[in-house]
């Protein structure tokens, strides 16, 4: 039978002119990242904003036509950045929690894994902080509050009840503005990019990232900051950004936690569960103690005197094969590090009698003796320590010197762990400030 | 739920990336096929379409009316096209390099015939070469052939007549054994 022309010539063009691969958007997102970018309206509306700057230097009318248009564009689109600034800055509250991440190191260097640790802030306007701290195992450790307007604070400590009066060292950063006021600055004011997408909190996030010019030189320079795609809320962020942390990923995640341990380091800080406008009782924010709670009582702090110097430096020689550490701060020796930071029975004397050293200084607040000591007890930037290579015993080596506070002499410390006044003669160089 | 043009176009200006993914994946085949109709090389028509859709995404917010985007989009591709299609006619092929779409030795008669055919399209005038690329490149329909061109189905339906005459009375006058109504091939 014969086939209609219409249909063969149907077929032949078809066979002819074959047919184009299927649609690949993934393989297209990947080479063309920059153009995609172009979609999120932070971007465009940045881009509105240069365009109608540099027309606006040209002519009035056209200023007026550009202004008109920008502001029909604007009041058109819903969903502008602006929005995510706006319920920023017209939030009268707000909670959110934030969760620090640090990677510990096995005790022989094979192994890490995460530790996190979480604070949960709530924020009342104006000015007003409650920030819980809990530790690695999810205990309540202590909860700061603050009025920042009137420079006040308070800190309690539910574990043994007690509570301590004045500003306390803040966990969450604060901003004049209220909460978040950092981030209105970053998405109003600095230079930012967009770095793709994600899924945060169940919901897909635009990643504005942020690279503080303080930290140019540094690779963890950025802070991540997550914005709903369709609501354009502000979700989260991570500080650093994704770039160089991203504890989801991490391939030490899932490893189990160690008793001991040589090292470990701080990550990062990821903020996320945030609520604006929460429900919140203002007694949250009271600085006045819990009833049952009784004050703290403040110590006078205990200074690192010579003779605890010298104790120092004998039990950290005896840990060191009898050597005299390389530098100033005796933890950056591994072996002495090693032996701070292991929690364990076995031990020799010598371990045994550094550790219970360096548990006093540290409960004195003296986690760094030397430092502590050339801090509070030596003239500014008379301290020398050339200890480096000396041996125990060697009584001609100097160990190091400095000039003390409260008398002025000229002192030094010899291998042999002894101490007498010098003169500057006798040191291999000046220990006076060059004006 | 079915959503058009201009509720995704919107949402990609959200920056929804999945709407705009939709958008892609909707009129790929539209956008490749009217590149082909400028091109005539199915690779260089690709990536005119990519870049196509590239430029659509950096520009979708002055888009005005939302739901003539396949036009507007039509309009970035062809502006595309032929900004690429002078480029490769200023590069000259290398000695011994057969010019695209020239032919290659020892053809079988069906790859003959197809090359043949292909000339033949893209000795058509534009407008009928870009609804035989959309009809039998892209295999649009004759109303999406109409959405993507902003014309009605009867004015497609009379270009692809016209052009299907065009073709047939080219076939027949060459030296091609081709008669209408015999099936060609082996």
């Amino acid at each position: 039978m014969h086939e209609s022309p219409e249909s063969n010539l149907d077929e032949l063009l078809k066979d002819s002119l074959g047919t184009p691969a299927a649609p690949d958007f993934d393989g297209w997102l990947e080479r063309n990242q920059e153009a995609a970018a172009w979609l999120n309206p932070v971007v465009t509306e940045m881009v509105r904003r240069r365009r109608r700057r540099l027309v606006g230097l040209t002519n009035a009318v056209i200023v007026a036509v550009v202004l008109v248009a920008a502001g029909w564009l604007l009041s058109a689109s819903e969903n502008s950045y602006a929005r995510t600034l706006d319920v920023i800055s017209r939030a009268k509250s707000a909670t959110w929690t934030m969760t620090s991440y640090e990677r510990w190191t096995s005790a022989d260097g094979e192994r890490t894994w995460l530790e996190k640790s979480q604070t949960q802030v709530a924020y009342r306007h104006p000015g007003l902080y409650r920030v819980s701290s809990f530790d690695s195992s999810g205990q309540l450790t202590r909860i700061d509050i603050r009025d920042t307007v009137n420079d006040q604070g308070v800190t309690l400590y539910p574990e043994d009840r007690t509570f301590r009066e004045g500003t306390p060292n803040f966990v969450a950063s604060f901003h004049p503005q209220g909460a978040f006021g950092g981030v209105r600055d970053i998405l109003e004011n600095k230079s930012i990019e967009l770095a793709g997408q994600k899924m945060v909190e169940g919901r897909r996030v635009n990643v504005i990232r942020y690279r503080r010019p303080a930290m140019k030189n540094s690779l963890r320079n950025s802070m991540d900051l997550w914005i709903d795609a369709d609501s354009q809320r502000f979700i989260g962020m991570s500080d650093p950004g994704s770039d160089v942390f991203d504890p989801e990923t991490m391939e030490d995640r899932d490893n189990p936690p160690e008793d001991n341990f040589s090292k470990g380091t701080i990550l990062g800080t990821v903020t996320g569960q945030i609520v604006f406008d929460a429900d919140l009782d203002a007694a949250l924010f009271s600085l006045e103690p819990p009833e049952g709670f009784t004050q703290r009582q403040v110590r006078a702090p205990v200074r690192v005197s010579e003779t605890d110097l010298i104790d120092w430096y004998r039990a950290v020689v005896r840990v060191n094969n009898n050597e005299f550490p390389d530098s100033i701060r005796a933890s950056d020796t591994d072996r002495i590090w090693q032996t701070l930071s292991q929690d364990t029975e076995e031990r020799t004397d010598a371990e045994t009698a550094l550790h219970e050293v360096f548990h006093q200084h540290v409960l004195n607040g003296n986690r760094s003796p030397v430092l502590e000591f050339r801090k509070h007890q030596t003239v500014e930037d008379s301290f020398r320590y050339v200890g480096r290579g000396v041996r125990l015993g060697q009584a001609e080596r100097l160990v190091c010197w400095y000039r003390l506070k409260a008398t002025g002499e000229l002192r030094a410390v010899f291998g042999d762990l002894s101490v007498r006044v010098v003169s500057p003669d006798e040191l291999p160089f000046s220990v006076e400030k060059v004006d | 739920m079915h959503l058009s043009d201009g509720d995704l176009v919107r949402a990609a200006c959200r920056g929804d990336l999945d709407s705009f993914r939709r958008l892609y994946e909707r009129h790929y085949q539209m956008i490749v096929a009217l590149a082909r109709a400028q091109l005539h090389d199915p690779h260089l028509a690709e990536d005119a379409a990519q870049e196509s859709f590239a430029v659509a995404c950096q520009q979708l917010a002055r888009l005005r009316d939302a739901d003539r985007f396949p036009q507007w989009l039509g309009t970035i591709c062809r502006r595309t096209a032929r900004r690429m299609l002078h480029t490769a006619t200023m590069t000259r092929p290398l000695d011994g390099e057969p010019p695209y779409g020239g032919q290659q030795v020892d053809e079988t008669e069906s790859e003959e015939t197809q090359a043949l055919v292909r000339q033949a399209v893209e000795c058509l005038p534009a407008v009928h070469r870009e609804v035989v690329c959309l009809r039998y490149y892209g295999g649009l329909s004759h109303e999406q052939i109409a959405a993507a061109l902003g014309i009605t189905t009867q004015a497609v339906h009379g270009r692809l007549q016209r052009a299907r005459r065009r073709l047939a009375h080219q076939i027949s006058a060459s030296d091609l054994d081709y008669e209408p109504g015999r099936k060609t091939g082996p």
